[in-house]
């Protein structure tokens, strides 16, 4: 399964913060089958329109903004806040870019990621002579 | 040589370890956790005055509704859940680390609160639980009169 188009990951360090709030680097899983890549991420607090997905030649960039929950005022006690994600991932060439698809739903960012032709696995047919 | 009767004899012990193994799957296929995985401090929570009523949120990002159960008396609250990852069927997985687990967390409140008033909502893997504080506590005005 590791064969060295594998879909990979880059990091797992959170990146720096530009803006003055802490950015994570969400979970996320990577899943393969014939067709093509499938990274599930979660998202909390993150609305679909606050989702950026950019492939820069081999590198996928997810990065989404939790705007949700910023109250304020001041808490009693505060365990979390609101946070920016970031995560990249390095692809292989046979990814067809152009079909790259993205939804999120609830806290489940799912990009999927179709294999171009060239990749996907044939069926060779033998013909009797 | 074995008889007939031996041989008969021999299969049943094969089928007995053949069933213990289909009852070991058959577990492991109901358990919707893999392993006891348990985290205290998770959910993480976020506490606020709100006045007439305390606002808890607690970070439950995959979590279903139905997989939480809340409970409590005076100024405890216990929450407990589920929160199950399963991987999308016909896939080989490369990496996985968005993991499945049971949580359980009790959270002390700074004063009672009215539970039965209580109401809870889950948005985007946030949920929130209004807390009526106990009536003797609300605030309340008090009328200065002119003497």
């Amino acid at each position: 399964m590791s064969s060295d188009n594998a879909l990979t990951k880059t990091e797992t360090t959170s990146p720096e913060s530009i803006r003055g709030r802490p950015v994570v680097a969400p979970p996320a899983d990577i899943y393969e089958n014939e067709d093509g890549f499938l990274i599930l991420t979660d998202l909390p607090g993150v609305a679909a329109g606050e989702v950026d997905i950019r492939l820069d030649r081999n590198e996928l960039t997810i990065h989404g903004s939790w705007s949700q929950g910023s109250r304020e005022a001041d808490p009693l006690a505060r365990e979390f806040r609101a946070t920016d994600f970031e995560r990249r991932f390095v692809v292989p060439d046979s990814i067809d870019a152009d079909g790259i698809t993205a939804e999120l739903s609830d806290v489940v960012l799912r990009v999927t990621l179709p294999k171009g032709e060239d990749a996907k696995p044939r069926r060779i047919e033998v013909r009797a002579a | 040589m074995l008889g007939w009767f031996e041989i008969d004899r021999e299969f049943d012990a094969l089928h007995d370890v053949r069933r213990r193994v289909d009852r070991i799957f058959d577990d492991m296929a109901r358990q919707p956790v893999r392993g006891p995985r348990r985290s205290a401090r998770w959910p993480r929570a976020n506490l606020w005055d709100e006045g007439e009523t305390l606002a808890l949120e607690l970070g439950l990002p995959g979590v279903a509704l139905e997989d939480i159960e809340i409970s409590g008396q005076d100024d405890t609250i216990n929450i407990r859940g589920v929160r199950r990852v399963t991987a999308p069927e016909g896939y080989a997985t490369h990496r996985q680390e968005r993991s499945s687990l049971r949580f359980a967390r009790t959270i002390r409140l700074p004063v009672k609160v009215a539970l039965d008033e209580a109401a809870a909502t889950l948005d985007s893997g946030i949920l929130t639980l209004r807390l009526p504080k106990a009536p003797e506590l609300k605030p309340r005005s008090i009328t200065v009169k002119a003497g």
